[in-house]
């Protein structure tokens, strides 16, 4: 195996890492404010990949574009979902959460399933454009969505640091009851919180578009991963999800050097079953800005 | 003494009445296949495994708490295990179906021991199954020598022969008493359990972990029995499969789709309730067949959908499902008139 | 020799010393209260004690026999019991069933742990509630069926983590009683407690503590009217 297949599968598995993060640090950030796992995170990725494809395809715009008009598109169901369902179950059992979240992800892939039954690909101009890497390359819409996930993931942070909405979120991720004491509206709170969540699921979803096939149940792969992320770097922590992220996609592309049949996803599988086992709260010690609940 | 004289007779009545209902079904399932045609034969018998199947996952998710979201591995190892003594060996699936128990209930319980004793709980056991889950589809897929890869196994029909389990086509009354047979068994199996020491402590582990460990209760061994005795039943269903429909793959034994399957009829039925399962695989296999004469085959992932909708309508408003709906507006009722009777 | 015996006990989260060369005797069949302001670290040490969590140094010795590294479920068969500050019944069971799974711990069939179950109930006062389910209960209630399931499973000691929190005067009074008739049966009782009307008037012994140490213990009296136990709840002036 020369060097070279193995520098561009850290590359590449570096860019794949990107999209983890931004599909992880939705999870980690509802956790880490509300409390909640939303189990049906993987299905927002999917809508968001949907209405990128869509917006591209009917209008000509270029994916890039459409990848905004997802965010936001989901930014608002989320809003609705959390303020309409959602906030009812927060006080629910762990149990009673799941089945529901379980549920609302049948829901979705479902109206997918049925509206669009296949696998779909979209085309763009530059699809194909490659930069040359010794004796391979490496794909310029895998480096593009490398770039958007990382600059929403940072945006996020320094949103979350800086403004006053971002600084109230984490103080209810610290202690929701003495958030409530200082004049917090919860309710608020949980809406942009989950609406942010899952609009980062339909983003990472978007920067896929270009190269990732598009079908229905798409949600559960990437839902697994962004779990396997959190369990790396700890739920709740919003840098351990970038530093687990980038770990993981590169994992997972190492991995696939090795085990036959390109079955890459059983990296992921074990990999996320050991972790579970060893080291659930994350590898890094540093418990960072949010204290899980 | 004649208050004492009521209540006593009024809980004969009502003992009566339950066995009277259960003896009054199981007439009209053992009839079935005489009187109803092969049709309904087989969707009762596709209910009837669908209500097996759940209630073996109800002796361990629905009594101890601890959702499973990936039975589907305890039934595809029993698939697979039976079908490759079969094909290799010629071994009867009988007894295939005894060993696939056996290797499953080992599997089940080395799953639930090291998920239990690391403290995997929650959410995390839950897709902890639905990776291990996934994990069995991909190896299966990938160990082409033994599992024959996503071809999946076929089970040539060789005439009927009771002792390797093939009745062939025409013959599906033979199967449907067999699952019927199953399912009784796995209830009764359900029954004891529940009301036995083990039962008490499984219900204590849902109620509350913390105050179930200071009363004595070793949770870890409750929950590991539990799940020895669920995974081996489940595998048993596996076999079934097999032998019923013939072939399967990868995709249709491991899928999220089919642990999906196992699970749904109990939550809407009521986990940790007997009846549950069975009430739960009535209602869905009702659904199901209603909608696969109205529903044309275009709008494929429509009753998925529906489900869907059940499932997050019944989270929020009667999470226990209707068995447990029904039993708690009973025993309302019933304290109500006791309290009346007190004077209250 | 005292029944148990906490012996040095030091207990630390990472950097915080929750817990700080504890020494405590618990005398058999007396009422041992502990008191103390919150965040004293109380909870933490009957953690400590129950097995829950494991103590960063010392031992607890209960009955002659060390109690370091068991688990929760083997110290409760050594005749160690619990109830817990916030209220842990089985909602998805009646109040008998609860009181059965305390009394399953000795009686192996179904039939006898309901009988046993049913006793408790009499015992306590609390037949009217038995077909209550967990969950229909009101917050006092579920104590007193906590209470009775962690006498039905015949403990030597009982441990009480703030079991008179929220209620009201009158169900103090109905809760002292219920205390009296454990104390009864003979079983010994360790104590943690803010309402001091309950803790003074029932309690032999008092233990105060405060950031994970004792600063005081004795009667009710002496506590009372010790200097540093002021000094702790009210502030330096």
């Amino acid at each position: 195996m020369s060097g070279d297949v193995v520098l561009v599968a850290l590359i590449n598995g570096i860019l794949n890492g990107g999209v983890y993060s931004l599909t992880a640090t939705g999870l980690t950030l509802v956790f880490g404010v509300m409390g909640i796992s939303n189990f049906a995170h993987g299905s927002f990725l999917m809508i968001g990949m949907y209405i990128t494809y869509w917006f591209a395809k009917l209008s000509g715009i270029d994916p890039y574009i459409g990848c905004v008009v997802a965010i936001v598109t989901t930014f608002c169901l989320g809003w609705f979902l959390q303020k309409y369902i959602v906030e009812r179950m927060m006080y629910f059992t762990h149990y009673n959460q799941m089945l529901l979240f379980m549920g609302l992800s049948i829901i979705l892939d479902n109206t997918a399933l049925f509206l669009w039954p296949d696998y779909r690909q979209l085309k763009v101009w530059y699809q194909h454009l490659l930069i040359p890497f010794g004796s391979t390359s490496i794909e310029l819409v895998r480096v593009f969505a490398f770039l958007i996930a990382i600059v929403i993931t940072f945006g996020l942070y320094f949103f979350l640091q800086r403004t006053n909405l971002g600084k109230a979120m984490r103080a209810t991720a610290q202690n929701t009851y003495a958030a409530k004491v200082v004049g917090i509206n919860i309710r608020k709170i949980n809406c942009v919180t989950f609406a942010v969540g899952v609009a980062c699921a339909a983003g990472a979803g978007g920067v896929l578009t270009p190269f990732f096939p598009i079908y229905p149940s798409v949600g559960s792969l990437f839902l697994l991963t962004a779990y396997v992320v959190t369990c790396i770097g700890g739920m709740g922590n919003l840098m351990g999800a970038m530093a687990g992220g980038l770990i993981v996609g590169v994992g997972e592309s190492l991995g696939a050097l090795i085990i036959p049949g390109g079955q890459k996803a059983i990296v992921i599988y074990v990999l996320f079953l050991l972790l579970l086992v060893f080291k659930p709260k994350g590898l890094f010690k540093f418990a960072g800005y949010w204290h899980a609940h | 003494m004649t208050k004492g004289k009521e209540l006593f007779s009024h809980r004969i009545n009502n003992n009566i009445c339950k066995v009277v209902l259960l003896i009054v079904l199981l007439l009209v399932f053992i009839l079935l296949p005489r009187f109803g045609g092969n049709f309904l034969t087989h969707v009762v018998l596709e209910m009837f495994f669908l209500a097996f199947l759940g209630q073996a996952w109800n002796i361990f998710s629905g009594y101890c708490g601890e959702l499973s979201f990936g039975h589907a591995t305890f039934f595809g190892v029993g698939a697979y295990t039976s079908s490759i003594l079969l094909m290799r060996y010629g071994i009867s699936p009988w007894i295939g179906m005894l060993v696939g128990g056996c290797f499953s209930a080992l599997l089940g319980i080395g799953i639930a021991y090291i998920s239990l004793r690391y403290n995997v709980k929650g959410v995390f056991f839950a897709l902890a199954t639905l990776a291990c889950a996934e994990l069995m589809r991909l190896l299966s897929l990938t160990l082409k020598s033994l599992t024959n890869g996503a071809e999946g196994i076929l089970i040539p029909f060789k005439g009927e022969n009771f002792a390797m389990f093939s009745f062939g086509v025409n013959k599906k009354y033979i199967y449907y008493y067999i699952i019927l047979g199953m399912f009784i068994l796995c209830s009764l199996v359900a029954y004891k359990v529940k009301k036995s020491r083990l039962g008490y402590h499984l219900s204590a582990i849902k109620g509350n972990y913390d105050a179930a460990k200071m009363l004595g209760i070793n949770t870890l061994k409750c929950q590991i029995i539990a799940m020895g005795i669920s995974t081996f039943l489940t595998a048993m269903g596996g076999t079934f499969y097999a032998q019923y429909y013939q072939h399967f793959e990868p995709d249709v034994l491991f899928s999220a789709n089919r642990s999906f399957e196992i699970i749904f009829p109990v939550i809407l039925g009521g986990g940790g309730y007997i009846a549950g399962p069975l009430v739960g695989a009535i209602i869905l296999q009702g659904f199901e067949i209603i909608t696969r004469e109205l529903i044309p085959s275009f709008m494929y992932g429509v009753p998925k959908i529906v489900y869907g909708l059940i499932l997050v309508i019944m989270m929020m408003f009667i999470p226990g499902g209707v068995v447990s709906s029904v039993y708690k507006r009973v025993s309302n009722i019933r304290l109500k008139r006791k309290e009346a009777q007190e004077g209250r | 020799m005292a029944l148990l015996t906490v012996n040095n006990i030091g207990k630390s989260f990472g950097g915080l010393k929750a817990l700080d060369s504890l020494n405590i005797d618990v005398e058999e069949g007396k009422i041992t209260g502990i008191i103390g302001p919150n965040g004293a670290g109380k909870t933490t040490l009957f953690n400590v004690i129950t097995g829950f969590t494991q103590p960063t140094e010392g031992d607890v010795i209960f009955n002659g026999e060390s109690l370091l590294n068991l688990k929760p479920h083997e110290i409760s068969k050594r005749g160690l019991g619990r109830t817990f500050q916030i209220v842990k019944i089985f909602g998805n069971l009646n109040v008998v069933e609860n009181v059965m799974v305390g009394a399953l711990q000795y009686i192996h069939n179904l039939a006898g742990a309901r009988d046993e179950a049913m006793n408790i109930l009499e015992y306590l006062n609390l037949t009217r509630l038995k077909d209550y389910s967990g969950d229909a209960l009101t917050v006092s209630a579920r104590k007193q069926v906590e209470l009775a399931r962690a006498l039905a499973a015949r403990p030597k000691l009982l441990l009480l983590d703030e079991p008179a929190g929220g209620m009201t005067p009158n169900e103090v009074d109905g809760f002292l009683e219920q205390i009296r008739k454990i104390k009864a049966r003979g079983v010994t009782l360790l104590v943690i407690e803010h309402v001091m009307k309950a803790i003074m008037g029932i309690s032999d012994h008092i233990v105060v503590i405060n950031y994970g140490r004792k600063i005081a213990e004795g009667t009710p009296q002496e506590v009372s009217t010790n200097k540093a136990v002021i000094r702790a709840y009210l502030g330096d002036d």
